[in-house]
C-alpha cells in the first residue's frame, strides 16, 4: 500500500468513527417538540 | 478574604411576534439578529450583555415570540420555561420587559397581563407609539402605567427613539411586583383579562370616533381580496421562483466552474493515487456538488426575508389556511412548506413557528414532497428521455410543472391521512396570526438573516456532507478492481456489488443493476444520480452541464438488457422520474428531521414511508404501463 491509499482509508475510518460517535453518544439537546405527539419525547411538566 | 463574584441580575424581553422586540434586544446589547414581520423570529432564546445608567452589567435574555404563555407551541412553551427558571443553564428573570405594539394594544397586553400574573417585576415598553398615533391613537402611558402598577415607557425602538428611557427602568432597586387585581373570577381568567383590557383601553388607549382607512388597510383590501389576493398571491410566488431559477444559474455555473478548476488543479498537484481520488472524486466533487446550491438558498431566504419584513408573508399564510385546511395544516405551515421548495432543509427549519406538535410533526414529514432544487438536474436528464427530443421544449416545462403538482398533491392527501391518524389536538390550537402594517424591508436585518442562514448551509456542507461524501466514495472505490474502465470498477466496488444484490428488487421497476447502483448512491443526494450514472455508462464528463446531460442521453438510450431490449424506454424513465419524486433522497435532510421532531424514530419512520412510498408508486406505473402495451 502506498501512502496515498494509507492516507484515504485514515480518512474513512476516521469519518466512519466520528459518525459512530455522533450517532452513539447521549444526545444533550433539548427538542423542539411539543406534546402529546407521539414521538416519543415527553414533556416535562 | 475573598468575595464571591455577585451574579449580574437577568433582565428578559417578552412580547408577541412582530412588537419589535429583536429590534430593542439588539440597540440595548448591540447583538445583530434577525428582525422580521412575521409570527416566529426568535424560536431560541438570545443572551447578550448591557449596562444600566449606573453602570451595573445585566444579562438580557430575548425570549421567542409568542401570543400567550399557554404552552402550546415551542416557542409558548421556551418563553414560559424561560420565566419561571426552568430553562436548564439560564437564570431566571430579576425583571421582565414586556414589549407591546402600541398600534395593537389590546392583543398585545393579554401577555403582558400573564406576565404580570407570574409574579415578577415588569416594565411595559410601548413600543411603535408613532405607528399608533398615526392611527389616531390617543396614548396616556401615565393612566397605563397606574392601572398596571408597572413602569410604562414610551418608545419608539426602530428610530432609537425611547432607549435610553428603557435603561433608566432598569435601575436598582428594580420596580415591586404587581398584583394581579384583573383575576376576579377564579374560573375563567382569560375573560377577566380581557374585560380589564377593555376597560384600560378605554381609559388610556383612546381611539377617534370615526376609525381611518390607513395605507396598510387599503392595500390589504387587495391583498387580502377573496379574488385579487390570490392573484396577487400568485404572482408573487412565480417571480420569486422565476428569480430564483432564473438569477441563480449564473452564481451557481460560477461556483461549479471555480469547483471544477480547484479539482483540476488539485489533480495536477498529485500524483493518481487514492488520496487524490478521494480529495477530487469524493470530497471537492461531494461537497461542491452541494455548495452549488448555495445561490439558490441565499436568494430564498432574501425573497422570504423581504415578504417578512415588509408584513405581506402574514397576508399569504393567512389566505393559505382554508387551503392547508384542507390537508389538516394551517396558515402556518405554508411558509415551511414553501421553502421547502428549494430545500427541505430550510423548510424543516422553519416549522418551528407552528403552534401544534401534531401538525408540525406533519408539516415535517411531508415536507420532502415539495420537488427541491436537488432534483432539477435528475428532472433535466430524463424528461428529454421520455418525450425523445433535446432540452428546452415548453412540453418538458409542462411535465416540469405536472412534476411539481404531483409532488405537492400527494404531500398534501398524505398530510391530511396522517393529520387524521395523530388524532385531535390534547388541546385547543387556534391559528393566530398578527397582520402587521406594511413597512419598508429593513435591509440591514435582512442581509444579515440571509448570511447566517448561508454560512449554517455551508458549515452543513463541511460536515454532515462532507462525512457522507468520503464515505460514498469509499464504497463506490473499494475493493478495488484492476480495470481501468470506471464502469467496470465501480462494478467492482462494494456499491456496485449491492447494485448487483439488488436488481432483482429494482427489476420490477424496470431497472437493472446499473441503474439500482445508481439509485442507491443517490441515497446521499439526489443529484449524484448524474454523475453516478455517467461513471456506470462510461460518460466523458464536460465543462458544461447540458452537454454532459446530452452525451448521457446519448449513451443510456443505446443500452440494452442481455437479451438486447433498450434498458431505458419512456415507461422505464416515467417509472424512475416517480421514484425520484417520491423517494426521500437525502442523508442531510434525514438528519435534520431528526433534531427537529425530537426523535431518529420520526426520521428513519419518515425514510422508510417515502422511500418505500416511492417504490410502490413506481411499481404500479411500470407495471401498468407494461400491461397497458407501452
Amino acid at each position: 500500500m502506498d501512502w496515498q491509499t494509507i492516507t484515504a482509508l485514515s480518512c474513512v475510518l476516521g469519518t466512519l468513527a466520528v459518525f459512530a460517535y455522533r450517532i452513539a453518544r447521549p444526545s444533550g439537546k433539548k427538542s423542539g417538540c411539543g406534546k402529546s405527539c407521539g414521538c416519543g419525547v415527553e414533556k416535562k411538566r | 478574604m475573598s468575595t464571591v463574584p455577585e451574579v449580574p441580575p437577568t433582565v428578559a424581553l417578552v412580547g408577541n411576534p412582530n412588537s419589535g422586540k429583536s429590534t430593542i434586544f439588539n440597540a440595548l446589547t448591540g447583538k445583530n439578529q434577525r428582525v422580521g414581520n412575521f409570527a416566529g423570529v426568535t424560536v431560541e432564546v438570545k443572551v447578550g450583555e448591557t449596562y444600566n445608567p449606573h453602570g451595573k452589567k445585566l444579562h438580557v435574555l430575548d425570549l421567542p415570540g409568542c401570543y400567550s404563555l399557554r404552552a402550546n407551541s415551542p416557542d409558548e412553551k421556551i418563553a414560559l420555561e424561560a420565566l419561571t427558571g426552568q430553562l436548564p443553564k439560564t437564570a431566571k428573570p430579576d425583571l421582565v420587559v414586556c414589549v407591546v405594539d402600541a398600534s395593537n394594544l389590546e392583543r398585545h397586553l393579554q401577555l403582558a397581563l400573564q406576565v404580570i400574573e407570574l409574579g415578577l417585576p415588569c416594565v411595559l415598553a410601548l413600543n411603535m407609539v408613532d405607528v399608533a398615533e398615526k392611527s389616531g391613537l390617543r396614548l396616556d402611558p401615565a393612566k397605563l402605567s397606574e392601572e398596571l402598577g408597572i413602569p410604562v415607557v414610551p418608545m419608539q425602538a426602530k428610530a432609537g427613539k425611547g432607549i435610553t428611557d428603557l435603561k433608566q427602568a432598569l435601575r436598582h432597586p428594580f420596580p415591586p411586583v404587581s398584583e394581579a387585581t384583573w383575576l376576579a373570577n377564579a374560573e375563567s381568567d382569560e375573560n377577566d383579562r380581557r374585560d380589564f383590557i377593555a376597560r384600560l383601553c378605554e381609559l388610556a388607549a383612546r381611539r377617534p370616533d370615526s376609525q381611518q382607512r390607513t395605507l396598510s388597510d387599503k392595500l390589504d383590501s387587495f391583498l387580502l381580496h377573496p379574488f385579487f389576493g390570490w392573484v396577487a398571491l400568485v404572482a408573487v410566488m412565480f417571480c420569486v421562483f422565476w428569480a430564483i431559477f432564473s438569477f441563480a444559474s449564473i452564481p451557481m455555473d460560477l461556483i461549479d466552474g471555480a469547483l471544477g478548476g480547484f479539482g483540476g488543479w488539485v489533480e495536477s498537484l498529485m500524483q493518481p493515487g487514492d488520496f487524490r481520488s478521494l480529495l477530487v472524486d469524493g470530497i471537492i466533487a461531494g461537497v461542491g456538488g452541494v455548495l452549488v446550491f448555495l445561490p439558490q438558498i441565499i436568494l430564498l431566504f432574501l425573497f422570504i426575508g423581504l415578504l417578512e419584513s415588509s408584513g405581506y408573508m402574514s397576508r399569504a399564510a393567512f389566505l393559505m389556511d382554508g387551503v392547508m385546511a384542507k390537508a389538516g395544516l394551517s396558515g402556518k405551515s405554508f411558509l415551511p412548506l414553501f421553502s421547502s421548495f428549494a430545500c427541505a432543509i430550510p423548510g424543516v427549519m422553519a416549522t418551528r413557528t407552528i403552534d401544534s406538535a401534531k401538525e408540525r410533526l406533519v408539516t415535517i414529514f411531508v415536507a420532502p414532497w415539495m420537488s427541491c432544487s436537488a432534483r432539477l438536474p435528475v428532472y433535466f436528464l430524463v424528461v428529454p428521455l421520455i418525450l425523445g427530443e433535446k432540452e428546452g421544449s415548453w412540453k418538458q416545462a409542462l411535465i416540469l410543472f405536472g412534476i411539481y403538482v404531483l409532488g405537492t398533491v400527494t404531500a398534501f392527501v398524505v398530510a391530511r391521512v396522517l393529520r387524521g391518524r395523530l388524532g385531535p389536538e390534547a388541546t385547543t390550537s387556534h391559528f393566530m396570526l398578527e397582520l402587521p402594517s406594511y413597512r419598508m424591508p429593513q435591509w440591514g436585518y435582512i442581509l444579515r438573516h440571509v448570511l447566517d442562514r448561508g454560512w449554517a448551509f455551508v458549515r452543513k456542507a463541511g460536515t454532515v456532507i462532507l462525512g457522507l461524501s468520503i464515505l460514498l466514495w469509499a464504497l463506490v472505490t473499494y475493493p478495488k478492481s484492476d480495470s481501468e474502465d470506471p464502469g467496470e470498477a465501480l462494478a467492482h466496488s462494494a456499491m456496485g456489488r449491492i447494485g448487483e444484490v439488488i436488481e432483482p428488487v429494482v427489476k420490477p421497476l424496470g431497472f437493472d443493476g446499473r441503474t439500482g447502483t445508481a439509485i442507491l448512491t443517490s441515497f446521499a443526494a439526489r443529484e449524484v444520480f448524474v454523475s453516478s450514472i455517467g461513471i456506470i455508462f462510461s460518460v466523458e464528463e464536460t465543462d458544461d452541464d447540458v452537454e454532459t446531460r446530452s452525451l448521457i442521453r446519448d449513451k443510456i438510450s443505446k443500452a440494452t438488457w442481455p437479451d438486447g431490449r433498450p434498458l431505458f424506454t419512456p415507461l422505464t424513465m416515467v417509472s424512475l422520474l416517480v421514484f425520484f419524486i417520491y423517494a426521500l433522497q437525502c442523508l442531510p435532510t434525514t438528519a435534520v428531521v431528526a433534531r427537529e421532531a425530537g426523535s431518529w424514530k420520526w426520521a428513519i419512520g419518515q425514510f422508510v414511508f417515502m422511500s418505500g412510498f416511492a417504490y410502490l408508486a413506481s411499481l404500479i406505473v411500470f407495471q401498468v404501463g407494461r400491461l397497458m402495451g407501452f
